[in-house]
């Protein structure tokens, strides 16, 4: 699946969520779902990611494509109630940035996650900077605080002080304001991952010599393209009563 | 969007392998591929000291889930990369401009102090009403945009960018690895495959 493709098989969900909703919500359910924080219009969350779906497949760069966000909204007869603010999703350059970012890094993280499950000759990954920040957090903190919370099984997996895990350690979940095992790991995230090889895996005792890693799935997509019956307690019953 | 093909043959040394040993040589190279060109891209970003877009490229590379007759096909998404990697000529696109409503007829190249680079930001994004946005003539006499009142005594002037007919890119080889380059990387990711499928 492409990222363009993961983008678009996503079904509309016109509930406006806080962040802290979101953060509660299971991977299965965000990935399956279009949503946007505070937004309840499906017009306006539909603009936005079909924009991003063109700007993961490179038909547009990133201001065309908040340009046709602009245009689309206008088009629909959109009007702030405080033009040019954080709620304006028409006009806020800043809000129409981090939402078309985080969804087409998302979706480049998912694609990439994917291509790299159960992969025998790069059975690791690496956590680098992709993206300078102007104040970058402490991802090295962040990774050894996720390390020592680990079982002891999965702490065999990843290293405490390089930023390096088998692609299925459970440290990826860990470091992830989510809980996904695949980046971004944060909001306005520059961290991204590069693939590490078998050798170096095992030179690194990531895997002793000669053991198989595993292989996974090689279909691997675990899209559910239905949204799943269930958002986590209390959140589905608040959504239930929102969608009325 | 650019496409690299990746095609892994059969090698004699290589004993019998199963349909899925072959596809996670096939896989373990297209990735090897892959990761080879995001390594490369953000040894770019070092290189030129670029904040965000070649580490957008970088992130942007993908295995395309697509195989046909031994093929995977890695795919750099961001736009922008092949201008770039082959060189060519940017020129306006004639759409109507968000600010003045006319056909675009130039292009903007913001200086490097313009807000326009500073805030990765478009002229309408900007936010000045189009009253306030001026061309006026460099002392070389090239047409230069800026936005404020004061423009006949050139005072408190947002410089904005020069506006010229045609970007011209040359090719830039060194965008991507060479082709033997990304050759010996697929390779050396089906070894590694086969040396995992071995455990030896």
């Amino acid at each position: 699946m492409t990222p363009a493709e993961y983008i678009r098989r996503k079904s509309i969900y016109p509930v406006a969520l806080t962040t802290e909703q979101v953060d509660a919500l299971s991977q299965e359910f965000r990935e399956a779902s279009a949503w946007i924080v505070g937004q309840n219009e499906a017009y306006i969350i539909a603009a936005y990611y079909r924009a991003a779906a063109k700007l993961a497949e490179g038909k547009l760069s990133a201001t065309e494509a908040r340009r046709l966000v602009r245009e689309t909204l206008r088009a629909a007869g959109y009007q702030a109630e405080k033009p040019g603010s954080w709620t304006d999703m028409a006009g806020g350059t800043a809000r129409q940035r981090l939402i078309l970012e985080t969804n087409v890094n998302k979706a480049a993280g998912y694609a990439w996650h994917e291509s790299v499950r159960g992969d025998v000759g790069n059975p690791a990954q690496e956590l680098v900077r992709f993206e300078n920040a102007r104040e970058p957090r402490d991802w090295k903190t962040r990774w050894r605080n996720a390390w020592a919370s680990l079982p002891a099984s999965e702490r065999r997996k990843a290293l405490p002080d390089r930023m390096i895990a088998l692609t299925d350690c459970a440290i990826w979940r860990a470091i992830s304001r989510w809980g996904d095992p695949y980046p971004p790991f944060d909001y306005n995230s520059g961290m991204d991952v590069v693939p590490v090889d078998y050798e170096t895996a095992v030179s690194l005792s990531l895997l002793r010599e000669g053991e198989v890693p595993e292989r996974g799935e090689s279909a691997g997509f675990g899209y559910k393209r239905e949204l799943p019956e269930g958002a986590p307690g209390e959140i589905e019953s608040w959504i239930k009563e929102a969608l009325q | 969007m650019m496409k690299l093909q990746v095609k892994l043959m059969g090698h004699a040394r290589i004993p019998t392998l199963s349909a899925e040993d072959e596809g996670a040589l096939r896989k373990s190279g297209a990735n090897r591929v892959a990761g080879s060109v995001r390594q490369h891209l953000l040894e770019l970003k070092a290189a030129t000291g670029s904040r965000k877009w070649w580490g957008k490229a970088a992130r942007s590379v993908q295995v395309a889930p697509e195989e046909e007759d031994g093929r995977a096909v890695v795919a750099i998404n961001h736009r922008g990369v092949h201008l770039h990697w082959k060189g060519g000529d940017v020129r306006p696109t004639g759409r109507p401009s968000e600010v003045t409503g006319k056909p675009t007829k130039s292009l903007l190249i913001p200086f490097p102090d313009s807000p326009l680079r500073q805030r990765g930001i478009s002229l309408a994004e900007l936010g000045v009403p189009k009253e306030s946005i001026h061309v006026i003539k460099s002392k070389k006499g090239c047409p230069i945009l800026v936005a404020g009142i004061e423009k006949k005594t050139r005072t408190n002037l947002i410089w904005l960018g020069k506006l010229v007919a045609c970007a011209h890119f040359e090719p830039r080889p060194e965008v991507l690895p060479s082709e033997e380059a990304l050759h010996a990387e697929a390779v050396e990711g089906a070894r590694q495959a086969l040396r995992a499928i071995l455990g030896k």
